[in-house]
């Protein structure tokens, strides 16, 4: 330092001024009495189109190194992708027809189906924007209906929801976020638990289900779509991997091998369907 | 040239620094880490100009962080960065080595304090979680690039706030 010449006394006072200003900043988000989203909407909007560019430049570099690294491989993995895309082309067909059956029976009766819901396609082109948040951002936003508070699937499983939407991104927080809860229940049965994310890409938590209840290794978690949850009911959200008894005994927890494969999300599907109010 | 106050250089450095973080840094991933110029911002903040300058280098960082982390309280890194900021400035008057070489060892210290304070300050004022389960890794690896980006951003902050006499005085 060329020479701090402020008194200690004013150092700390411009320190103390500082820190109440914080704190205020952080009481008016906690009451949500700031203008804090649409400043952060407005800061994410201002930014996307050169975070497009940039990552439009950083992921072919990306892919090249990943082709260079496993040259063979990639061959490989691009015969099997083939014969996969061929296997979903048929049922495809299979599903077209099935999914008319389904709005038909769903509109008879009048029930809440996930499948029949609209859904946007997004490209994933980053991930969080710094470490402290579990986040991706995707290629599409408030111009394609996306609305903050949607669910986010891909890969066969529950990705998360969206958080910050602008003209052109979105943003996602992970259901890998230690602060994320997704209600869940078994889907072969009736017991409802609440999923915690752990910082792990592939594990979670799942806790509150009752002791009474049948919960084993292999079982299907599902969004529980009860009331007031902010995810429609039946999306995937992963397998039981081992069941124990909470620490008090009155519980039981379940750790839980989640569907979306967060290591190699590449694309997205955001579904057009907002938590009743 | 329009003479600019330190303020509009400080407010030009984080638009530039919220970019690069925003569109560059973050796609730069080893082990899943990517560099936090915010953090080492307020880190060499108080490195560069002492106690005052840390604490408004780090209020500055921490409001440009918060504007880009949608998922967390807006206000939690305004508060762990200014005083990051103060308490490397507090160390900077302590200190007598100010070589390049200290400095540089120091902004990677400082940056794994920084990271803890935030984990602690975030789980006391909110239900964030932020690092779970991969806290070792990510302040070895955050440590790092603090330490191969501090020559460059400690040579803005001295653009900030001493780049002409008249200026010095105030900032110090």
């Amino acid at each position: 330092v060329a020479g701090d010449r402020r008194s200690p006394s004013r150092s700390r006072l411009t320190l103390l001024l500082l820190v109440l200003l914080s704190v205020t900043l952080l009481t008016l988000d906690g009451r949500d009495a700031g203008p804090f989203g649409a400043l952060r909407s407005g800061v994410s909007s201002a930014l996307a189109p050169v975070g497009n560019v940039v990552g439009a430049v950083f992921r072919p570099i990306g892919a090249a190194w990943g082709n260079l690294a496993d040259g063979n491989g990639l061959r490989a993995q691009n015969e099997q992708l083939q014969e996969r895309i061929e296997e979903l082309e048929s049922a495809a067909a299979e599903a077209e027809a099935a999914r008319r059956e389904l709005a038909q029976l769903a509109a008879d009766l009048d029930l809440e189906v996930v499948a029949l819901v609209d859904t946007v396609v997004a490209r994933v082109v980053s991930g969080g924007v710094t470490n402290f948040d579990n986040t991706i951002a995707v290629n599409r936003g408030s111009n394609q209906g996306i609305r903050v508070g949607m669910p986010v699937v891909g890969g066969g499983g529950l990705v998360g929801r969206v958080i910050e939407v602008s003209g052109s991104r979105s943003t996602i927080q992970l259901v890998t976020d230690p602060s994320s809860r997704v209600g869940v229940r078994v889907a072969a049965g009736s017991g409802l638990g609440v999923l915690q994310g752990q910082g792990s890409e592939n594990r979670a938590l799942a806790t509150s289900f009752d002791r009474s209840i049948s919960l084993a290794e292999g079982d299907l978690l599902v969004t529980s779509g009860a009331e007031r949850s902010v995810f429609p009911p039946d999306i995937a959200v992963g397998r039981v991997l081992s069941v124990s008894e909470d620490p008090v005994g009155l519980q039981k927890e379940a750790e839980v091998e989640l569907s979306a494969p967060f290591s190699d999300l590449r694309y997205v599907t955001v579904l057009l369907w907002e938590p009743p109010r | 040239m329009i003479p600019v106050s330190p303020l509009g250089r400080l407010v030009a450095v984080m638009a530039g620094a919220a970019v690069l973080q925003f569109a560059v840094l973050s796609q730069l991933r080893v082990v899943g880490v990517v560099p936090d110029v915010l953090v080492l911002l307020a880190v060499l903040g108080g490195l560069v100009g002492g106690r005052h300058t840390g604490a408004s280098t780090g209020f500055a960082a921490g409001i440009t962080a918060d504007l880009l982390l949608p998922g967390l309280p807006f206000g939690l890194s305004t508060l762990v960065f200014t005083v990051v900021g103060y308490l490397a400035g507090w160390y900077a008057t302590a200190s007598v080595d100010h070589s390049t070489r200290a400095d540089v060892l120091v902004a990677g210290i400082g940056t794994v304090f920084a990271v803890v304070a935030f984990v602690i300050a975030a789980r006391l004022l909110s239900d964030a979680v932020p690092l779970a389960g991969r806290l070792p890794v990510t302040l070895v690896v955050m440590a790092l690039w603090s330490m191969l980006l501090a020559v460059p951003v400690r040579a803005a902050l001295r653009w900030v706030w001493f780049a002409d006499a008249r200026n010095t005085s105030w900032a110090r």
